[in-house]
């Protein structure tokens, strides 16, 4: 406060406003206070239009107790002069902070470092926002956060990096979150699913023979078939689905082997050679390439191609990814190959569409497990069902397996079975595609959390507490008047004005909308109209 | 006492007629409100003080529900009674 304004200077006031004399504005404003003192005194209430209430309230005598000396005191009853605000006076006082309203608060909401920043903010300027803004931020950088941790988790899946150090340290900084169960859940799955990895790779390297066939097999005899096609000799209705499909395929294993072959380098050091050579050459050098591994490898087989086009829809997408990194390691990849392996890539997500829509609409076979996966996808379902689900897939893949195997009655028996290897390894890649796919919808859900929460609250009231109440006032909502979306120029004060008739509803409008911040409303947001009725009390 | 009863009281003491009292007791509320929203302070002798005050904002509990509500900061205005009001009322 600046200064202490006296009857004097309000009567200057007065008589510069209303012309008045200033012994007359003086006597005036004397007579106004005499007036409310005198008939407060007799009849314990004044009104003043404007001002405000003021009222005489009896204090009953109670005991108490003498600071000093410990007695019991009574203190004697007394009359105390209460003046309640006239309410445009009040709100003419408070305009200042007139946009706030009373905010309810969920226990996710991290009061200490709210307070810890109000304080702060409060000391610096007074006039700021003091509300609850830092609540939200809290909430949204730990979603920023969730957002880093999956992305993380998403790179180590596609990078198909096979080391567990790199999981667990993963698991360490989720520790902190109590709430992440789906992001440990994840990595640890991660971790298994590299173990797995590994163990696959020893046994592989073991034995050179089984390492031609469970490696080597499935592009020799792709590029094979490849070769067999673009010599026109099959059926040319599937000609360009099955070669893409191939390539793909064939380039993905390639890529693969690329990576394990470094290992052991000596052994299968020439064939790791002609598997960049033919990923280099492509199609020209592709006959060329079929030939070499022909005479290289006595055993042939046709793959059925159904499994391998079942694999590579389920797998589209680590295929791609071991396109790319192929592409990226290999440094003489003339421009064309690119170009072409981006067209197949194209194709090929198109193919899988096709696929994944066929299984989950018409389902030919395996209805039940397709479309239990795919209401667990679309409810998006907790995680812990999640695993019934893959191994549901598991068995899929294995059954696929074993067709394969029945129809491949030339190759011998360690073939089917380093492809139930890799098909248990993809299927745990897909175990952990899955998991993520969980965890999306769960990091969905959290978003939504909050409010799920106080409708659940409300909810074991009455009827109208489904909706969002605004405490302390007037109405409760029951229901939608009406949806609009908000337009330029348009604010909640004038919506207010036009469905209400005052602008004093903004509130219900801001609660049941739930708007953080009133202030800004992007235009083109939905906002609903509550239906208001005055609370039965 | 309401309103129009004080009207006709001040118009009666000062021998204005009630319109004009009413003007001059608008003209009176609107230069007090005035005041009061430029942070000063309304001191009256032998009656009391009106004064701003800045409540800080608080965390209150519903009872019934346990549910935590965040009460903004606001201004209210504050009357004191002297202690000379407070004496006559006795």
């Amino acid at each position: 406060m600046e200064k202490k304004i006296s009857i004097q200077d309000m009567s200057e006031f007065l008589s510069g406003r209303n012309g008045m004399p200033s012994k007359d504005a003086e006597l005036f404003v004397r007579s106004v206070f005499e007036i409310i003192e005198e008939y407060l005194k007799k009849d314990n209430i004044v009104k003043v239009k404007g001002l405000g209430t003021f009222k005489l309230v009896a204090v009953e005598s109670r005991e108490s107790v003498d600071v000093n000396t410990g007695e019991r005191i009574l203190l004697k009853g007394y009359m105390k002069v209460s003046f309640i605000p006239d309410t445009v006076l009040r709100d003419e006082i408070n305009k200042p902070f007139s946009q706030f309203e009373t905010v309810a608060l969920y226990d996710t909401t991290d009061l200490s470092e709210m307070q810890r920043l109000d304080g702060e903010r409060f000391d610096e300027m007074p006039d700021e926002d003091f509300r609850d803004s830092e609540g939200y931020d809290n909430q949204e950088t730990e979603a920023e956060s969730h957002e880093q941790q999956k992305a993380t988790v998403l790179f180590e899946k596609d990078g198909l990096v096979d080391e567990p150090v790199l999981a667990n340290s993963l698991e360490d900084e989720d520790e902190g979150f109590s709430e992440n169960v789906a992001v440990g859940h994840l990595s640890s799955e991660a971790s298994d699913d590299s173990n797995i990895l590994n163990e696959t790779y020893p046994m592989a390297e073991t034995d050179k023979v089984e390492v031609d066939l469970s490696n080597g097999e499935e592009t020799n005899v792709l590029l094979e078939t490849e070769c067999l096609e673009s010599q026109g000799t099959l059926n040319p209705k599937n000609e360009t689905d099955n070669i893409e499909v191939n390539t793909e395929d064939g380039q993905q294993v390639a890529g693969n082997q690329r990576n394990e072959f470094h290992k052991e380098a000596e052994n299968v050091e020439h064939l790791h050679t002609e598997y960049q050579h033919v990923d280099a050459q492509q199609v020209e050098d592709i006959e060329v390439g079929c030939q070499r591994i022909k005479k290289q490898h006595a055993v042939n087989q046709h793959i059925d191609m159904q499994t391998v086009e079942h694999q590579t829809v389920e797998n589209q997408h680590i295929v791609q990814v071991a396109g790319q990194t192929s592409a990226k390691i290999k440094k003489n990849v003339p421009p064309l190959w690119a170009l072409v392996l981006i067209v197949l890539g194209v194709l090929l997500l198109m193919l899988g569409s096709y696929f994944v829509g066929y299984y989950r609409l018409l389902c030919p076979n395996g209805c039940e497990t397709v479309s239990y996966i795919s209401r667990m996808e679309v409810a998006g379902d907790m995680p812990v069902i999640r695993p019934e689900g893959a191994s549901q897939v598991k068995a899929v893949s294995d059954t696929l397996a074993a067709d394969t195997f029945s129809i491949d009655t030339s190759q011998t028996v360690k073939v089917p079975v380093a492809q139930i290897a890799e098909a248990t390894s993809e299927r745990q890649v897909e175990a952990n595609k899955g998991a993520i796919i969980s965890k999306t919808a769960k990091t969905t859900k959290r978003s939504e959390k909050i409010p799920a929460k106080v409708e659940r609250n409300a909810s074991s009231k009455i009827n109208t507490s489904v909706y969002p109440q605004l405490e302390g006032g007037r109405y409760e909502i029951i229901g939608t008047l009406a949806t609009i979306t908000l337009k330029s120029g348009q604010t909640l004060r004038n919506l207010a004005l036009k469905y209400y008739g005052s602008k004093n509803y903004v509130p219900y409008i801001v609660i049941y909308n739930r708007i953080e911040n009133p202030d800004v409303i992007p235009v083109g947001a939905e906002i609903k109209i509550p239906e208001l009725r005055v609370k039965e009390e | 006492m309401n309103n129009k009863e004080f009207i006709s009281e001040l118009a009666n003491r000062m021998g204005y007629t009630t319109k004009d009292t009413i003007s001059a007791m608008n003209d009176l509320v609107a230069g007090m409100t005035e005041f009061l929203v430029d942070d000063k302070s309304i001191a009256i002798q032998n009656f009391g003080t009106f004064e701003v005050k800045k409540k800080l904002e608080r965390v209150v509990v519903n009872p019934a529900t346990q549910q935590r509500m965040l009460v903004p900061p606001k201004l209210v205005l504050n009357f004191k009674a002297s202690t000379l009001l407070k004496e006559k009322m006795q």
